[in-house]
């Protein structure tokens, strides 16, 4: 057991020391190199996690590793060929736990600092302001609606906006959710709907079919119209 | 005060009903009281999610009267079963048990690790379980198909025709299990409902920590759990809901318990391995798949024991039976509805060589160039080199190795031969993901491979 500790601080010395000279050429201080190496195992986190976010620092990372487990397996001291092949394996097995230490102990600070971000937000506004926050527009606006139309309609989202392209597409199935239960996504679509809901459409009044009534208007881009068999 | 008593039921009666369930399946025997609870909860959960789809099959109402009426029968037949068995039963034997202490005579330095290690689960669960009730649904697919089919199911108070929903083919488990908690709440929660999956996280954590300690120490076992909690993609899904989380639960559980199974044959056992198997088909479509190597990995391990052909058969049946039973059910439906049984498995057997550097690509820089994942691969990589040659011998080993390669070539193969979904997979978004579903086998194998046993256990 203290064999292992010494193992890990003379590790944990040595990171430091590479921390040192990495800063170097990467032109930060100190605390500037650690928080791009804490940044590198935490990324910003969105509401999607962390996917598709890389980093050039994981290949710096990997050398440590490879150079602290020779360090280690340096200061074990010699044997033969085939027995220094396999301290050298086992100083890498070592080696990676106290990098996983080191890892995990940054996440430990990051996830904690993350979440009392989003506790002060959480405690600080109220429900639907702290929504407003984490959700945005789409979730103003079908507030509003819902609170207009309570009860259950079968709806269509009418749009200027391409809600097949990837950057629209977020905000279209945001907005259907937080319509529900107003049904704009799981109904027949031959179906006459109740409400004909038009968002960011210019002009929108001019597209409203004879059987509806204006019911509804939200700035001057989006309305609600009913049928007029329902009023 | 209501909500608070409303969530107990919420949870109580799927959980006791799994409770009766698991008891009924291992008959005369059951495992360790936290790995009973652990395993009941997705069991009821499970039985939960089908009894309501049934239920809406047969076009009744899914209200909480009625939900609750299915599950109050359930549980009525479960325990008269109960108490006629007990008239015949003697003693319940406790199975896969070690009796051994954490701290036993550790020394003071070795004490104080593993109280830090406890400490690190226990700081992260109360952040997941923190993050779980103060963070909106806003998760892409949460948003786009899982909570919105809950949300629409709780509204309609039915399961629309599927063609109507989001991804027709895929299944209703997890919108399922989330209308029922909001039916209990009376009005469609946002935040209580991350409950289930938390909870999911949390049992599977433990029986986690129950298999790894049966084939190593409950030191190693913590060293485990430590490992998985540490991964950022699994904290991060174990508070919002996904079906990759829940499909970990069922895929992993069924996995461990073959792999005990391969320890000590067991009817019980391989029973309730096939059950959640045939479960993971109705949480993800993955879990199709899944089942697949699960029966392969069945048969080898029923031939390796070298019974007669009634034994062989029995185990058949034990593993096959269930898992077949319960893959169906929500195909034979998508069938009646004229419905696409998958929407990705488009494989064209025109070999998209193309491709194969970015697959490749994508795996290497998902995988070791990633946040998500802590240094886990490079370290399995690292126990494989250093330990493979002395423990490769090892049932348990095998079997988890021979899983994580199917699963992984099983992968490689779609996104090699099929258009749609293999251009799905080797998005980053999908890739990294679909990681998460047999991850802990990963963190399962660097503990077998590096705990130091006397000698490797040989293969039957």
């Amino acid at each position: 057991m203290k064999s292992i500790l010494f193992l890990f601080l003379l590790v944990t010395c040595f990171l430091a020391m590479a921390v040192t000279l990495i800063s170097i050429p990467l032109e930060l201080s100190i605390k500037g190199t650690l928080i791009s190496f804490a940044n590198a195992w935490y990324p910003k986190e969105n509401e999607n996690g962390f996917y598709g976010q890389r980093s050039e620092l994981y290949p710096v990372f990997y050398l440590l590793i490879f150079m602290s487990a020779w360090l280690i397996s340096v200061v074990l001291g010699k044997g033969t060929k085939k027995g220094r092949v396999r301290q050298y394996f086992t100083s890498l097995t070592i080696t990676c736990f106290v990098f996983f230490a080191v890892i995990s102990l940054i996440q430990v600070v990051k996830r904690t600092d993350r979440l009392n971000r989003i506790l002060r937000q959480y405690l600080i506004l109220s429900d639907d302001d702290y929504k407003l926050k984490a959700l945005g527009l789409p979730y103003a606006f079908a507030n509003k609606i819902r609170k207009e139309f309570p009860g259950t309609y079968t709806a269509n989202l009418i749009s200027d906006l391409d809600f097949s392209s990837d950057i629209f597409m977020g905000m279209h199935r945001n907005i259907c959710y937080q319509l529900l239960p107003i049904n704009v996504r799981s109904h027949d679509k031959q179906d006459r709907p109740d409400l004909l809901i038009y968002f960011l459409k210019k002009n929108a009044k001019d597209f409203v079919p004879d059987n509806y009534v204006i019911r509804g208007r939200y700035g001057n881009s989006s309305l609600v119209a009913v049928r007029k068999d329902l009023l | 005060m209501i909500i608070s008593l409303s969530l107990f039921i919420a949870f109580f009666l799927p959980w006791i009903i799994g409770y009766e369930l698991l008891s009924l399946i291992l008959r005369r025997q059951k495992f360790n009281p936290v790995l009973m609870v652990s395993l009941s909860y997705g069991l009821g959960f499970g039985f939960l999610a089908y009894l309501m789809f049934v239920l809406s099959f047969f076009k009744l109402a899914l209200t909480l009267c009625n939900v609750q009426a299915g599950l109050i029968s359930s549980l009525a037949i479960l325990l008269a079963i109960r108490v006629i068995d007990k008239k015949k039963e003697k003693n319940e034997a406790v199975i896969f048990e070690k009796k051994e202490s954490l701290f036993g005579n550790a020394s003071l330095l070795l004490k104080i690790i593993i109280a830090l290690g406890i400490l690190y689960v226990l700081y992260n669960v109360a952040l997941i379980l923190l993050r779980a009730l103060i963070v909106p649904v806003c998760s892409w697919d949460s948003l786009a198909t899982c909570v919105y089919n809950a949300k629409l199911i709780f509204y309609e108070k039915t399961i629309p025709p599927l063609k109507f929903l989001p991804h027709p083919s895929y299944p209703l488990g997890i919108p399922l299990m989330i209308t029922w908690l909001n039916l209990n709440l009376g009005y469609f929660d946002e935040y209580y409902l991350n409950l289930i999956s938390v909870f999911l996280f949390i049992t599977f954590l433990c029986v986690f920590y129950y298999f790894l300690g049966y084939f190593t120490n409950k030191r190693w076992a913590l060293l485990g759990v430590v490992l998985l909690i540490s991964s950022n993609l699994i904290y991060f899904h174990a508070g919002i809901f996904y079906r990759d989380l829940p499909i970990m639960y069922y895929c992993c559980c069924a996995l461990f318990l073959l792999v005990l199974w391969a320890e000590q044959a067991n009817k019980g056992v391989a029973l309730l391995s096939s059950t959640l198997i045939g479960i993971s088909s109705f949480i993800k479509m993955e879990g199709s798949g899944y089942s697949i190597i699960f029966i392969l990995l069945s048969a080898i391990l029923i031939n390796k024991t070298k019974q007669g052909w009634p034994g062989i058969r029995k185990n058949i049946f034990l593993f096959v039976f269930p898992a077949l039973i319960l893959n169906s059910v929500f195909y034979v439906v998508k069938f009646m509805q004229k419905v696409q049984a998958t929407e990705h498995y488009d494989l064209s057997f025109n070999l998209l060589i193309h491709r194969i550097p970015h697959i490749l690509e994508v795996f290497f820089f998902g995988v070791f160039f990633s946040a998500n994942w802590n240094i886990f691969w490079f370290l399995f990589l690292v126990s494989i080199l250093v330990r493979f040659r002395n423990k490769g011998k090892n049932v348990s080993i095998r079997v988890l190795i021979l899983n994580t390669s199917l699963w992984i070539f099983i992968l490689f193969v779609w996104a090699l031969f099929s258009e749609k979904g293999g251009s799905a997979l080797i998005s980053p978004y999908t890739f990294s993901r679909v990681l998460i579903h047999y991850f802990p086998l990963i963190i399962a194998l660097i503990i077998l491979l590096l705990y130091p046993s006397a000698e490797a256990k040989e293969v039957k």
